[in-house]
């Protein structure tokens, strides 16, 4: 099996004033050939600092710390903006979470779209108009030739995030980053986009990297999910698993907050996340945990990797 | 179908035109809702029942309130100012003899400002710490509370009596526009280069941009499409608000320099009491000055599809 | 009723808390802290102004008209030979108390006829903005010209013109941040409460829209000093001998050529005191905006 994205050991820190912040902070993964590769975390775990780092997007204080970013061989982490270019885009891409203020409003979407084929093909921006058009049939926008000359502010949410797609799809990239695609939206829609996405994964055969703090819509699409906490990754295993036998005790939390049996009272997890700057010792997640042990407040639990490939970090665990 | 574009400058202009009316009559309340005889207060206390009566017969206020009304707006409406009390000629003729000075000083200001300022502005806020963003930091600052007349007063002393390069007040030669133009400008720069950097830095980190770099844009275009076109619309608000300033600021810069524009024209009338000419004055300023704003949105419906949208707009 | 009262408490102390924090920010800003004691000691000196000039500013000395910087007079002396130095402590009330009075009850009068006109709506709404627009119809200084022209001279009118050619400002900044506001949803919540409109609007709407107004009123004071003074320096406004700093730069600029004196020090502090109300203003931008303070909280 190809991997796609193998991250080692990635650190991205932020200089601030009161502290640096660790908001990634040591994390392994890799992205497999075709698959939807979820990220599951609260805000503040790091889910989406990692993606913009995965994409060179990150700005100062950001910085990435130590690590590799594999990108089928290249390091993204040592590019300059020029090898960046035709990367971005083109063979990754990144649909963000808000489209109302990730669309520029003084150009149509048709134009904005198009920008991506001019990028990458040259040429002048207007040859581009059929191509936008069928992007736009395939993200299933209603009416393509009149929306392709609509301002964003006279679109929906829905409709601006179709449009997000459609420049992240527009190259036919091997790798799509979806950072909290459906977070801004109804429902109703959400449900849609989910459907678009896997969708588009399998006729374009490109992998998706969908990062939510939903973990129930994780377990509904994604092939292998990859849990955070506080900066570092809890557990990373296959749908199946996750649902049937959730090994870190976080996951498991987050499974049963979302149980949907109305006999059993929703539970929450006890606590709050921690600071990123002076995080706690040992396991991040030792003072919310039911399970914490001694050791858990004092060392770093250790990656540990089962038969079928899944991963966790947890005392509970010596290696099976 | 109509387009939105038209239907908001007919709705704009129609605006323009009430709130013309609306100063007229506020002004003319403004002159009469006095407590006690307007004539006299406007004679001041040192004035002979003479010139009390002469102001009062001028202005018309020994007739009936709806009367004095209805002679004050159609007489506006023919474009008949008044005659003046001291020139005895109408206003309408004294405004159009030193209007030129006026625009010209304006002009040469307003053009200093904006080649001085808009690429400071751009600069500065594209290399936040370099020494070309404490200038332009510092340039705004002191333009902005620093008072016009001191710094022409300034000026004067430092060109005209010591160094004796330029001179200090009249409008005799080209050389003279030099030192007014140069205080109106530093007022109007300091103002225009903060809101510039501003408009630039806010523009700059805004999320389309980061949509933009993911497209793999190069610098170039992300710079012109994405940062200065959307910066555009802040300063043309900027700019708009720069107008008040302008004449505001021409009315000062005229009088210390001695301009003979129709702002210093305005505080001579005053000063003399001239009361019709002071008013023809101030409804020709406001009258522009409305004229100038509506222009400024129209060039902001052009830049901004945003604003077309009536619809969109009134929530 | 014990968990009533113990929220209450929490309530507050969570807003002591939220007031010691900006209170910290703004400190940080050492410019803008520096200028808040500037404008603290020039507001002294505007109230005991008369006690600590020493010499009468209304006495003039013909024989030592213009002089220079001396022993005797520290600022030099004006060109009716009246001590500078005086003029200018005694000069602070009229150029800066005035500024700051008029601005005071321009935003006042601005902020209830915003806050009427946003949430209200309707006819309310209408009828304040077209009369708004009308008031901003009329650039700053010559609506300030105009008012003390036709207002007579003397401080009331300096007051009422500076108050009524600041309010427009207020009633669109107001006004904007209710209609934003308004849709909230612990003002939705107020209403179907059935709290009386006036409460909702001063208890819930108001402490939520005044941090732009006050961050305004710093600069606008600025504003209005520059007005003050530049009305003064015109002849208009307050009766001469009255010390006003503009009003000493107008008489004194004659005579710009043989002693630039008279003109270069009250212009000096007029400079200072705009200076100190545009720090300030920044500092207090910097403190009370939500969108920078969360940018520093963030993480």
């Amino acid at each position: 099996m190809n991997n796609v994205l193998l991250v080692e050991d990635l650190r991205v820190y932020y200089d601030l004033p009161q502290g640096i912040v660790k908001a990634v902070d040591g994390v392994s993964f890799d992205v497999r050939e075709g698959e939807i590769f979820g990220i599951a975390g609260e805000s503040g775990s790091g889910k989406s600092t990692l993606a913009l780092a995965i994409m060179g997007l990150l700005r100062p204080p950001a910085r990435i710390a130590s690590g590799r970013i594999l990108f089928k061989g290249v390091d993204l982490t040592k590019l300059s903006d020029k090898e960046w270019r035709s990367i971005r885009g083109r063979r990754i891409s990144i649909i963000f979470q808000d489209p109302t203020t990730y669309l520029n409003p003084v150009y149509t979407v048709g134009f904005q779209v198009a920008e991506v084929f001019e990028a990458h093909r040259g040429g002048v921006i207007s040859s581009f108009l059929k191509d936008v058009i069928e992007i736009f049939k395939k993200v299933k926008i209603a009416d393509p030739e009149r929306r392709v000359t609509s301002y964003p502010h006279q679109l929906s949410g829905g409709m601006k995030q179709r449009v997000l797609i459609s420049m992240a799809i527009a190259e036919k990239p091997d790798l799509i980053i979806a950072d909290e695609p459906t977070s801004a939206l109804d429902v109703t829609i959400q449900a849609e986009i989910v459907d678009l996405l896997n969708e588009l994964r399998r006729s374009l055969r490109t992998s998706i990297i969908f990062i939510t703090h939903d973990l129930a819509l994780l377990t509904e699409i994604a092939d292998r999910i990859m849990v955070m906490y506080a900066g570092k990754v809890a557990e990373i295993a296959d749908r199946k698993s996750i649902l049937s036998e959730p090994k870190h005790p976080y996951t498991r939390g987050l499974m049963e907050s979302v149980k949907y049996d109305r006999k059993v009272r929703l539970k929450a997890i006890r606590g709050s996340i921690p600071s990123l700057i002076d995080p706690p010792k040992g396991c991040r997640f030792h003072p919310r945990c039911p399970l914490a042990m001694d050791e858990c407040r004092i060392y770093e639990p250790k990656r540990v990797v089962d038969a079928k490939g899944g991963v966790v970090y947890c005392h509970l665990y010596k290696g099976e | 179908m109509v387009s939105s574009l038209s239907t908001y400058l007919f709705y704009r202009f129609l605006q323009a035109i009430v709130t013309f009316f609306g100063a007229m009559i506020l002004f003319f309340f403004i002159v009469r809702i006095l407590p006690g005889d307007p004539a006299r207060i406007l004679a001041g206390p040192e004035a002979s029942e003479e010139d009390v009566a002469k102001i009062r017969e001028a202005l018309g206020l020994n007739k009936p309130i709806y009367e004095q009304f209805f002679i004050y707006l159609t007489s506006i409406l023919r474009g008949d100012l008044g005659t003046s009390i001291k020139y005895g000629t109408p206003v309408v003729n004294e405004i159009l003899a030193r209007l030129p000075y006026t625009i010209a000083l304006a002009l040469v200001a307003e053009a200093i400002a904006v080649i001085i300022a808009i690429p400071l502005g751009v600069l500065a806020a594209l290399k936040p710490r370099s020494m070309l963003s404490y200038i332009a930091s510092l340039l705004s600052i002191l333009g902005t509370s620093l008072p016009v007349f001191w710094v022409g007063l300034m000026l004067i002393f430092i060109f005209a009596v010591e160094l004796r390069l330029l001179p200090s007040s009249g409008a005799d030669s080209p050389k003279h526009i030099i030192l007014p133009a140069l205080t109106l400008a530093f007022f109007l720069t300091g103002n225009l280069a903060r809101m510039t950097k501003a408009a630039v830095l806010e523009a700059l980190s805004s999320n389309h941009v980061v949509t933009a770099i993911a497209k793999g844009l190069p610098f170039s275009k992300i710079l012109v499409r994405h940062v200065l076109r959307v910066s555009l619309i802040p300063i043309l608000t900027i700019i708009s608000l720069q107008l008040g300033a302008l004449l505001g600021g021409a009315i000062i810069t005229e009088t210390v320099f001695a301009w003979p524009g129709i702002g210093s024209l305005l505080v001579d009338s005053l000063f003399y009491r001239d009361y019709v000419l002071a008013q023809g004055i101030i409804m020709f300023i406001v009258g522009v000055f409305i004229l100038l704003n509506l222009l400024t949105d129209i060039a902001y419906a052009l830049v901004d599809p945003r604003i077309r949208d009536v619809l969109w707009r009134v929530r | 009723m014990e968990g009533k009262v113990a929220l209450l408490d929490r309530i507050r102390e969570a807003k002591r808390r939220r007031l010691k924090e900006q209170w910290n920010v703004f400190k940080s800003n050492r410019l803008a802290y520096l200028s808040l004691f500037i404008l603290l000691f020039i507001a002294l000196i505007a109230i005991i102004g008369p006690l600590i000039a020493p010499h009468d500013p209304y006495e003039f000395d013909l024989s030592k008209a213009r002089s220079p910087p001396s022993l005797e007079h520290p600022l030099g002396a004006d060109e009716l030979g009246r001590d500078i130095l005086s003029r200018i402590l005694v000069g602070a009330r009229y150029t800066f108390g005035v500024s700051i009075v008029s601005v005071m009850v321009g935003a006042s009068i601005g902020t209830l006829l915003g806050l009427i006109s946003g949430y209200k709506g309707g006819l309310w709404d209408t009828v304040i903005q077209r009369v708004n627009d009308v008031l901003l119809a009329f650039p700053t200084i010559l609506l300030a010209i105009a008012l003390v022209a036709f207002l007579g001279q003397g401080v009331h009118s300096l007051v009422i013109a500076i108050a009524v050619s600041s309010m427009p400002v207020y009633v669109r900044l107001v006004r904007a941040s209710v209609l934003q506001v308004a849709s909230e949803d612990y003002v939705v919540a107020a209403r179907m409460l059935g709290l009386s409109e006036w409460r909702i609007m001063v208890k819930h709407i108001l402490p939520n829209v005044i941090a732009p107004v006050i961050v305004q009123l710093s600069y606008h004071m600025g504003l209005a000093v520059l007005v003050a003074s530049a009305l003064g320096f015109l002849g208009l406004g307050v009766p001469p001998p009255t010390p006003e700093w503009g009003a000493m730069i107008g008489s004194g600029r004659i005579y710009l050529f043989s002693s630039p004196h008279i003109v270069f020090f009250p212009g000096l502090v007029i400079s200072v005191t705009v200076i100190a109300f545009n720090m300030v203003g920044d500092g207090l931008r910097e403190s009370l905006d939500p969108r920078v303070r969360a940018l520093l909280r963030r993480w």
